[in-house]
């Protein structure tokens, strides 16, 4: 299945946006990244099984991207995350607190992390999309989990296996 | 609150300040594809130097990544030939790689940066080499093998299964001086 452009843009342009954010850190570059991965949509003749297949293609897309281009880019532009997280109308204080914590770990666990509590991925997908095994995934949500329960104390819960 | 809803929460409020808009200006920065063979059921045997990193979106800017020299860096790679591409790493010198694809019939058809990109980005790297903590691992379509100890050795080989079909795939090389993949259904290279 291939879906119409007019309504792939709104429908996914906001995920794809904060899935090259969390890798990133930068919106301009997250959002030049956005709109390159619906131009490589927009040009490429590829069909997907199911729309869920067409999501996990654009997330990997946008997440190898914003790699490739953030990795020299993070390097020039370092900002703190506190200026990172200033612009951004959080409804809570404690909205913006998970935010940092999350923003605040190390890239191998800050993407799986962000793609199994925002993105709803099972770990299979998120190895499939990350291009690394189950078990790596495990390990790394894992150690994820174990900082933001230390970052975020009781606002953390013990709720996943 | 879950911590599934708090995290929904918090990113939620991460919007783009302007809704996406796709200019016919910058659609035009990309070259139409041409069509691909058929790599899932080809031998692919690359030569040079393995491409160990996914050729990733950044392949359309005709730039790559590779592990080469002990690490991954940046690369600008350019079409010569048909099936031959050269790279030009971060200390500036330059290098080939390339190979042809065999369908079904035997036939050898040039393998292109342009299918190498696309293998990559639609289903995962046909043939990886990457390090994760310390722990080497070799990829094929999508089937993992852990290659740690090998390494050191200068030889890798791997005996792995897609769609039935038995691969033999060899690395011969080291960190320093790149590999030298080969991939094939007779059996490792010599």
């Amino acid at each position: 299945m291939r879906e119409p452009i007019e309504t792939l843009v709104p429908r996914m342009q906001n995920r794809l946006y904060r899935a090259a954010f969390s890798v990133c850190r930068d919106r301009q570059e997250a959002e030049n990244i956005t709109q390159d991965v619906f131009l490589l949509y927009h040009h490429s003749a590829k069909e997907f099984e199911s729309r869920d297949h067409l999501d996990a293609w654009l997330l990997r897309a946008a997440i190898n991207r914003a790699k490739d281009v953030c990795r020299s880019f993070w390097r020039r532009n370092r900002q703190s995350l506190e200026e990172i997280a200033d612009p951004i109308p959080f409804e809570t204080r404690e909205d913006r607190g998970v935010f940092l914590a999350v923003m605040g770990l190390k890239e191998k666990q800050r993407i799986p992390i962000y793609l199994f509590y925002y993105e709803d991925r099972s770990i299979q997908d998120i190895a499939r999309v990350l291009r690394l095994p189950e078990n790596t995934v495990k390990s790394r949500l894992r150690r994820g989990r174990m900082e933001l329960k230390t970052i975020l104390q009781e606002d953390w819960r013990d709720d996943e296996p | 609150m879950t911590n599934r809803e708090k995290i929904h929460r918090a990113f939620d409020a991460l919007q783009l300040a302007e809704p996406i808009q796709l200019e016919e200006k910058r659609m035009n920065r990309f070259m139409p594809k041409r069509s691909l063979v058929a790599l899932c059921a080809a031998i692919l045997v690359l030569g040079s130097l393995s491409i160990a990193y996914a050729a990733d979106l950044g392949g359309f800017r005709e730039t790559l990544t590779v592990w080469f020299g002990g690490k991954k860096q940046e690369a600008s790679v350019q079409e010569i030939a048909p099936g031959v591409v050269e790279w030009t790493g971060e200390d500036g010198e330059s290098h080939l790689v390339g190979g042809v694809a065999y369908d079904n019939d035997g036939n050898a058809q040039p393998v292109t940066m342009e299918e190498i990109i696309d293998s990559e980005l639609s289903g995962g790297p046909v043939l990886d080499f990457f390090e994760d903590e310390g722990t080497v691992f070799l990829e094929f379509y999508e089937n993992y093998v852990e290659v740690t100890d090998q390494v050191a050795s200068g030889r890798i080989e791997a005996h792995l299964e897609h769609d039935g079909v038995p691969y033999y795939i060899t690395f011969v090389g080291s960190r320093e001086n790149g590999w030298h993949s080969t991939v094939s259904t007779e059996g490792f290279a010599p």
